[in-house]
């Protein structure tokens, strides 16, 4: 699971970096690109409108030069030249009018009736000529208001006007020359412009920042909407960031030649983003997607990883738990699998050394037993064998003839014929001949009472255990006391083990004593058979088990009691053929 | 189960519902853009002065992305006529209604039997009783005092008698044009002038020959129009005489023939209701009711202004006055 969560959870990061670069990448390349594309859209459009701006001067141009300039217009008409001009542009233009300085009109095509009461003087256009005479104006857009239409139809119209030398009754004199043009003209060249549905919209102003074209304009001034024109006017060309009502923008000015008017391409954020909730969409599906893939993807392969770990780590703390034989697994992948056999091989090798200990152990044990039983006591058979010859020179062969039986009886229980497990039966056998041999020795010095449980008697115990301990009672616990020694050998079973108590009224043992023969590989060497208590302890351990062995207690002056501790194991061949082998790891 | 399965399982059901809202999302953005189709139902569908009120509606139809149908209709002479169209309309799949009603009155049990469950604003006029449908009106009762107002002002130049108005009200079944009437006689009662007569009715075709008959009666010294169509008929019955009356028709006008004659003079001030933006504002009250946006204001009064000859041509009123879309 921390395997497939670190893999997620890093493949996650790593998913969501990359979108966010991504993203980002996109994004910027995106705006990027819309306003590059708004700025050569704003070309496009400033061109197409100074083209259609340059013609109108051209018509004011030859207008002047060639059908008014070298004309005495209180003698000639120059109608005739205006007719054709204004015909030639019949689209792009509303009236041709020729005025004094005084605002009377001289000239007019097509031929209209002028408003009564028609006054330009007061007109921006005519006032703007007088005010500049050497420019060119171009006015904002407004209604023709100079003649009358008995249609009732008022144009739109940008009126194009400047000052020019008039020669009335051979007197030159200044007069105003305005070329109405059809506002239809700029209205279309912008709306062409403004035809997407992306938001973004071109709107057009003059140098004062007055909108001259907005595709909402009417709203403008209905106060329905707002436009940013008069910080606008202020813009170099170029693209600038602004906030207007709240919303960020991008801006894009460019400025039309000769006229002083600005076009501006407007690109509210939201028309970035427009393009983006595709791309958003798509992105979360993606991850979503992705993410549901990785977290099953990694799940598997922790799985297929993982798991296989895992079934080797049971295997492991099934060994670790004390069975030494456990079934390790071998599977997953490569590694796993070699590891798995590895541990296998090792646990094997484990254990047949161990065997091998143990079978070493025990074939040293069983020397040293043998090596032992082989060098009982000298002194012992010498002491035994005087007190036959004793005997026999007494005439006393019935007595002589009971001991030899007895050391007859040792030695063959002794023996055994090589094996280590015998009946507790035999054991006891082998205790009281040696014991019977010894109360000769001492003089019935000491008595000995031995009770043992028939049901004991056809159990299995490691041979020679007791009688090192009889012998220890002997010499440690009644030899030297003052009064009658009583030893008492009791076998008895308890639940699933057996116990077997070498009880004395001897001299006792000091407890840290007691303790050390336990742990201290005394030897008894000065009167024994020359096997240790320790040996004893050492030998039904190994044996049966950590659980077994003896036990001792003792208090100075009031005696001992050596206990043997044995499992309950019935007497036959296949367990003695099992406990020799060193059964204890059934 | 254990806890860490279980919240793998809610993860991958989470993002299972995120990503399936996400496709379902992508493959609805290309049939997303849903169009309404709004119809639009007024009397003399293609007379100019409707002009400004279709720039408008126009203007809205793009920024709101609704398809409009202006029905075209002939000078209504009877509310059946009407309820033909709207109901024509509705079995048509008409989204939604923008109407002006021919009469106000009793319109609620009408529609309410056509079971309109669309969306329905009414322009020019309200319905009687008020407050039932969404409108989009001029203040009606502010025209109507501000035409007597502009009389009282001429009334001023007789000393020796009351001035004579002659009242040409339209249809007074229309609430617009009765709350115009009722301001104006209330705003000159108590004033030095004299209602010489008073023409009502559904259809202006015969206004001119009423006007004569009445003059010869009781001859008005000004005629007061309270709509377009009743100012152009007023115009008409002076032209028919020549060009040379001035300053004799007070009015509510939004045409251009009005126009002209208050350039002319005939006209001496001009009443425009701002009719752009009535038509943009009707197409975004239905479109926020189509799609419930935001909660639309149930009645809007759309701005009037004064005109005279003098400011015809100002910057602002040019604006109002004519429509760009020549």
């Amino acid at each position: 699971m921390t395997i497939s969560l670190t893999f997620t959870a890093i493949a996650i990061a790593m998913i969501f970096a990359l979108f966010i670069t991504m993203y980002q990448l996109f994004v910027h390349r995106d705006q990027n690109t819309k306003i590059t594309s708004a700025g050569q859209m704003l070309d496009q459009t400033a061109l197409n409108l100074e083209d259609y701006l340059r013609n109108m001067r051209r018509i004011s141009d030859a207008i002047y030069y060639s059908a008014i300039k070298d004309k005495d217009m209180s003698e000639d008409s120059v109608v005739g030249d205006m007719d054709l001009l204004y015909e030639a542009n019949i689209d792009s233009l509303l009236s041709i009018a020729v005025f004094t300085k005084n605002g009377e009109l001289l000239s007019a095509v097509p031929n209209s009736t002028a408003k009564n009461e028609l006054d330009v003087r007061n007109q921006e256009w005519f006032k703007e000529a007088l005010d500049e005479v050497e420019n060119l104006h171009f006015s904002k857009p407004h209604i023709e208001n100079l003649f009358d239409d008995p249609a009732y139809r008022y144009k739109w119209t940008i009126s194009l006007s400047r000052a020019i030398e008039i020669t009335r009754n051979k007197t030159p004199e200044v007069g105003v020359l305005l070329v109405d043009m059809n506002y239809s003209g700029v209205e279309e060249i912008l709306a062409k412009a403004n035809g997407g549905n992306s938001g973004e919209y071109i709107y057009l102003i003059d140098g004062d920042g007055n909108i001259i074209y907005h595709p909402r304009q009417r709203l403008i001034s209905s106060g329905l909407a707002e436009e940013n024109n008069k910080v606008a006017a202020a813009y170099f060309d170029g693209d600038h960031t602004e906030v207007f009502n709240g919303e960020k923008r991008v801006v894009v000015s460019k400025s039309v030649s000769y006229t002083g008017w600005k076009l501006v391409n407007v690109i509210p954020d939201s028309s970035f983003r427009l393009g983006i909730r595709g791309l958003q969409l798509y992105a979360i599906l993606t991850i979503s997607v992705g993410i549901a893939a990785i977290i099953l993807l990694n799940l598997f392969l922790s799985y297929v990883i993982a798991h296989p770990i895992k079934r080797l780590n049971d295997s492991v703390k099934e060994w670790e738990n004390g069975n030494m034989n456990p079934k390790i697994y071998v599977g997953g992948t490569i590694e796993v699998e070699h590891l798995g056999r590895t541990l296998s091989r090792t646990v094997r090798q484990i254990r047949q050394l161990m065997d091998r200990i143990v079978v070493e152990q025990e074939e040293k044990r069983k020397s040293e037993l043998d090596a032992l039983q082989s060098q009982i006591n000298p002194h012992f058979l010498y002491n035994t064998l005087e007190s036959i010859i004793w005997m026999i020179e007494g005439e006393r062969y019935s007595d002589a003839v009971s001991m030899v039986s007895e050391l007859s009886s040792l030695f063959r229980i002794s023996l055994s014929k090589g094996k280590t497990i015998i009946s507790i039966e035999d054991e006891i056998k082998h205790a009281r001949n040696y014991m019977n041999i010894q109360k000769i020795r001492y003089k019935n010095s000491f008595t000995v009472d031995f009770d043992i449980q028939d049901e004991i008697l056809k159990c299995c115990t490691v041979k020679l255990i007791v009688q090192p301990l009889l012998e220890n009672a002997i010499y440690y616990g009644v030899e030297g006391m003052d009064g009658e020694g009583e030893i008492t050998v009791k076998g008895y079973r308890k639940d699933d083990d057996i116990y077997i108590d070498v009880i004395d009224n001897g001299i006792g043992i000091p407890e840290e004593t007691a303790q050390s023969l336990l742990t201290e590989d005394n030897h008894i060497h000065k009167h024994g058979s020359g096997v240790g208590i320790i040996n004893v302890h050492n030998r039904i351990k190994l044996r049966f088990g950590e659980e077994y062995g003896l036990e001792i207690e003792s208090e100075p002056d009031e005696g001992s009691m050596f206990r043997i501790h044995l499992p309950y194991i019935p007497f036959d061949q296949e367990n003695q053929d099992l406990y020799e082998k060193g059964g204890r790891r059934k | 189960m254990k806890a860490d399965k279980i919240i793998i399982i809610l993860i991958i059901f989470i993002l299972a519902v995120i990503g399936g809202t996400a496709a379902w999302q992508l493959m609805n953005m290309s049939v997303s853009d849903e169009s309404y189709n709004v119809t639009v139902v007024v009397s003399n569908s293609s007379s100019p002065r409707w002009a400004n009120f279709k720039e408008g509606l126009s203007q809205g139809a793009a920024d709101y992305g609704v398809m409009l149908n202006v029905v075209t209709t002939a000078d209504f002479s009877g509310m059946k006529q009407e309820r033909n169209i709207v109901a024509k309309e509705i079995e048509n799949g008409a989204d939604a209604l923008i109407l002006q009603l021919f009469s106000s009155y009793n319109q609620s049990e009408y529609l309410g039997s056509l079971n309109l469950d669309k969306p329905l604003v009414l322009v020019e006029s309200d319905s009687n009783p008020e407050d039932v449908f969404s409108s989009i009106t001029p203040d009606n009762e502010a025209i109507g005092s501000k035409l007597a107002e502009l009389i009282s002002v001429k009334a001023k130049e007789y000393s020796d008698r009351k001035l004579k108005v002659g009242v040409l009200a339209g249809n007074q079944e229309e609430l617009a044009m009765y709350q115009r009437l009722s301001s104006f006689r209330d705003s000159i009662r108590g004033k030095n002038i004299e209602i010489a007569w008073q023409i009502s009715g559904y259809t202006n075709d015969d206004i001119e020959m009423q006007m004569k008959n009445y003059q010869k009666q009781n001859h008005a010294d000004c005629v007061v129009a309270l709509g377009n169509d009743q100012l152009e008929a007023g115009i008409d019955y002076y032209t028919s005489y020549g060009n040379q009356f001035k300053n004799v028709l007070y009015g509510v006008g939004v045409s251009e023939k009005t126009v002209y004659y208050l350039d002319n003079g005939m006209v001496a001030s001009l009443v425009v209701p701002d009719e752009y933006t009535c038509g943009y504002l009707a197409v975004k009250s239905v479109y926020e009711k189509l799609t419930h946006a935001q909660e639309s204001k149930k009645n809007i009064q759309i701005d009037h202004r004064i005109v005279d000859r003098a400011s015809i041509f100002n910057e602002t009123d040019e604006m109002m006055i004519f429509p760009r879309t020549q």
